[in-house]
């Protein structure tokens, strides 16, 4: 059992207590270093806001943003159908701070749907997820992580609409849930197993309210420290490719911010850690303002029996909507659902595309983290037409959508409906 | 060597099988606990009321999300629920009847039935004809209570649209 | 190559961009707090000082009754109405002519039989008990926020027919009583249904409170100009009438209301 072994010493091999004891010390001390890289190791070019924006950094700042304020919230909110909205309502009028608490989540919410896509886009128009010319670098792990956290920050923000109780959130978990069911042949069985019944109901607002809270965060935690610890091992930001390699010592010889060569003995991270701190601290303000100059109500409570007419989606869902709702196709006798095609196939392919282009790009190396590349022309082309073309649908089913689902150009009033 | 060989597969044989089935009793047990034995929600098969209770036309029942449709002494019932995404339908009277042709039969019909989530429209007998819903909506059993003479709807019976039900 | 001394003046660059974005936030956090302190419920109370002062006796002091957030909890009902938050004095003695939201409840035969402490404010008048602020609990937002708007005075009658059988009510809700008879005068029954009686040619009836009274009133009096295929004629409702009958169409309410709270009428 040569394989038994070898794991049982792996595990086991850490319990002799003074060996342990030097280790967690050591680790406690370089356990920073394998997620924030010190002065020493950060390039002029890795440092300056020009190559990554900080988007990064930016949705970071945001998750804890919303890790606290959720946190707050969850003190003082019921998941129950009859107590939800009210206790929402209670939140916003006799809690102080309450309508803070509130806004400040929601807004950082929308804030980070923005940047994780900012995000992606700065990552995808700098080349960052190709191999490049460095050693032991795996660029795509990494934009396959950044893709899993995209999905994870629109779960989280679909969940977390459906938890108020109000119109939007019933409709929509409505919407949603009915999308599960047009998947052929388990489509039922699934959708069942969500709402723990045939209707929305308690069953489902505190599963929904439990992934909320704990699952998705939890996972979410989990890849974002993922994402920066392989940052870390492969060496830093993409941009470091094509740094000139020194070849007397093999290694890169670019200049650091400490003013020192990279990989100089000398430990110090003073510049780099004051540049996240004012970054964090600029993305706390910009919400913090949003939240004091945008308000953002409940809607009505939940009616079971009459949707709002028109019914939208949140805003970061309007282009799906719009999808699942021109999407209905018949092939030969069979009619495909829209929910199916628009709310299933088209977003699945789009995804997989996107985690797949690492490995149909063909460009250069020294294409590797270097913005608007000319050898990447055509993907980034792509990319970007898909991209406005989701803006767009946004826009159109935000303002041209009346009620009925009926086309209005944006000037003409809607009719009134009841 | 060759009985060294044998124990180990057998060894690595039993403990996938082992750990495989505990694996497998886990994921199954874990799954089917998200499925309440009972519902707190309205029956699927459930008493709507006596027939002259009932108005000629659609009459809306809120609870259950469907339509006992009166025409003089025939009844049937059609789900209010969108087959598309599940949006409620509402019913739209017509002013006056309109002609159409449905699965090559020609109907007149009274009302129309509207999504208004996405749009989709649907003829009196549940046929959609614009919008994304992709089948009709359901028409379900209805029969009468042995003891009350009240009428009964069963949403686990999906039956004809054209099949009535004569009290 | 840069020297140290370029070092130590982008070094203090960044530490003057934390200090001032540091200050950007402590601002903000602090007009966070004025918003709090500044709530609009608040301003209300400080206007009562005044107002209690000038119209009963001025050296009078309001005390506690003019702090923090009033709230009537109706367990039963569901119900919690925070509007004596502002209209603080609703059963205070000596301010009947002060102003609004000051004023004691007018016709205080009506809070005798129905005491404030026992059915609160929106069992009868609507509007949304749960908010603070004038704009969301009148209700005068976007019917898509807050579907329910506080009842207009010339239309409040039509919460009396929510446990009260209008056509008992001659003397104490005529204008409900007046519009339960146009009802019955004119036939509406005849085509529309309340509950499980009633014709099927027209719309349903049982639950018309959860619409805007524009357009109801619209409705009644130009059949056709909401439902273009409307078969509902028009009857010449002037809009006199069309508002009498509005009240008792207003009345037609689903909203539950335990039975506690009509126990005096089985009686």
């Amino acid at each position: 059992m040569g394989v038994w072994n070898r794991l049982s010493d792996k595990i086991v091999s850490g319990w002799d207590a003074a060996a342990s004891l030097q280790k967690s010390d050591a680790i406690d001390r370089i356990f920073w270093i394998h997620f924030i890289p010190t002065d020493n190791d950060v390039t002029r070019e890795s440092y300056s806001i020009r190559y990554s924006l900080y988007l990064g950094t930016i949705v970071a700042v945001i998750f804890t943003i919303l890790c606290a304020t959720g946190f707050m919230q969850m003190m003082r909110y019921v998941p129950s159908v009859e107590r939800a909205y009210w206790s929402v309502k209670d939140l916003q009028f006799i809690y102080p701070f309450g309508w803070f608490i509130r806004d400040l989540h929601r807004i950082s919410a929308y804030l980070m749907i923005v940047f994780v896509v900012l995000h992606l886009c700065r990552t995808f128009y700098t080349g960052a997820f190709k191999k490049g010319g460095r050693k032991k670098t795996n660029g795509w792990i990494n934009w396959m992580t950044g893709i899993l956290l995209l999905v994870l920050t629109l779960a989280m923000a679909f969940t977390g609409y459906v938890l108020p109780w109000d119109q939007v959130g019933f409709w929509g978990a409505t919407i949603g849930t009915n999308i599960i069911k047009s998947i052929p042949v388990i489509g039922d069985w699934l959708r069942y197993f969500v709402l723990g019944g045939n209707e929305l109901g308690q069953n489902f607002l505190i599963r929904i309210y439990a992934v909320h809270v704990l699952l998705l965060p939890l996972l979410t935690v989990l890849f974002i420290s993922y994402h920066f610890w392989r940052n870390r091992k492969d060496g830093g930001m993409a941009c470091e490719d094509n740094l000139p390699v020194d070849t007397a010592q093999g290694t890169e010889s670019g200049q650091t911010v400490s003013g020192l060569q990279k990989d100089e003995a000398l430990k110090r991270t003073p510049m780099f850690l004051k540049r996240l701190i004012w970054v964090s601290l600029a993305t706390t303000a910009f919400a913090i303002l949003l939240t004091l100059f945008v308000s953002l109500p409940l809607n009505a409570p939940a009616n079971p029996v009459m949707a709002e007419n028109p019914a939208k989606a949140p805003w970061f869902l309007l282009w799906l909507q719009e999808l699942v709702a021109s999407t209905t196709i018949s092939v030969g006798q069979y009619r495909i659902n829209g929910g199916f095609v628009g709310g299933m196939v088209i977003p699945g392919l789009l995804l997989t595309w996107l985690a797949l282009v690492p490995f149909f790009d063909n460009s250069p190396p020294e294409a590797t983290g270097v913005w608007f590349h000319r050898s990447r022309l055509r993907q980034n082309i792509l990319f970007t037409i898909i991209l406005l073309a989701i803006i767009c649908l946004i826009f159109f089913t935000y303002f041209c959508r009346g009620p009925n689902w009926v086309f209005f150009w944006p000037w003409e009033v809607w009719p009134e409906v009841h | 060597m060759k009985t060294v060989k044998r124990r180990n597969f057998l060894k690595i044989f039993a403990s996938i099988g082992i750990f495989g089935t505990m694996a497998g009793q886990t994921a199954y047990a874990l799954v089917k606990s998200f499925f309440p034995k009972a519902r707190y929600e309205p029956p699927q098969r459930f008493k709507v009321g006596s027939a002259y209770q009932f108005t000629d036309g659609p009459n809306f029942l809120a609870k259950h999300r469907i339509f006992v449709i009166k025409e003089g002494n025939k009844f049937h019932a059609l789900s209010s629920v969108c087959t598309h995404l599940g949006c409620n339908v509402t019913f739209n009277k017509l002013a006056k009847t309109k002609n159409v042709t449905v699965r090559g039969k020609e109907i007149e019909e009274k009302w129309e039935f509207n999504c208004a989530c996405h749009g989709s429209k649907f003829y009196g007998d549940g046929t959609p004809y614009t919008g994304p819903a992709p089948t009709p909506l359901p028409a379900y059993e209805v029969s009468v209570s042995a003891v009350d003479r009240k009428l009964i709807v069963d949403k686990n019976i999906v039956v004809d649209s054209g099949q009535r039900f004569t009290v | 190559m840069t020297n140290d001394t370029d070092m130590k003046k982008l070094a203090e660059r960044e530490t003057l961009k934390i200090l001032i974005l540091g200050f950007v936030i402590l601002v903000l956090v602090g007009v966070m707090m004025w918003k709090e302190a500044r709530s609009e419920w608040r301003q209300y109370q400080q206007g009562f000082i005044k107002v209690l002062q000038e119209h009963t006796d001025p050296s009078s002091d309001p005390g506690k009754v003019a702090s923090g957030v009033k709230q009537i909890y109706l367990p039963r009902a569901n119900r919690v109405d925070r509007c004596q938050t502002c209209h603080l004095g609703i059963d205070s003695k000596g301010l009947e002519k002060a102003p609004l939201p000051y004023l004691t409840h007018p016709e205080p035969t009506i809070t005798w039989i129905h005491p404030i402490e026992r059915f609160g404010c929106t069992l009868c008048h609507e509007g949304q008990g749960y908010a603070l602020t004038k704009a969301e609990a009148h209700g005068d937002v976007s019917r898509r926020l807050w579907p329910k708007p506080i009842l207009p005075k010339e239309f409040l009658q039509a919460s009396c027919g929510k446990c009260h059988n209008p056509d008992l009510m001659e003397q104490d809700a005529p204008k409900l009583f007046a519009g339960k008879r146009l009802y019955k005068e004119k036939g509406c029954i005849d085509c529309h249904k309340i509950g499980s009686v009633g014709g099927s040619i027209g719309s349903e009836h049982t639950d018309l409170a959860r619409f805007s009274i524009s357009y109801l009133l619209e409705s009644v009096m130009n059949p056709t100009a909401n439902d273009p295929g409307s078969a509902m004629p028009n009857l010449g409702f002037t809009e006199e009438k069309a508002k009498a009958l509005l009240v008792f169409m207003l009345s037609l309410d689903k909203t539950y209301i335990p039975y506690k709270y009509k126990t005096v009428l089985q009686q």
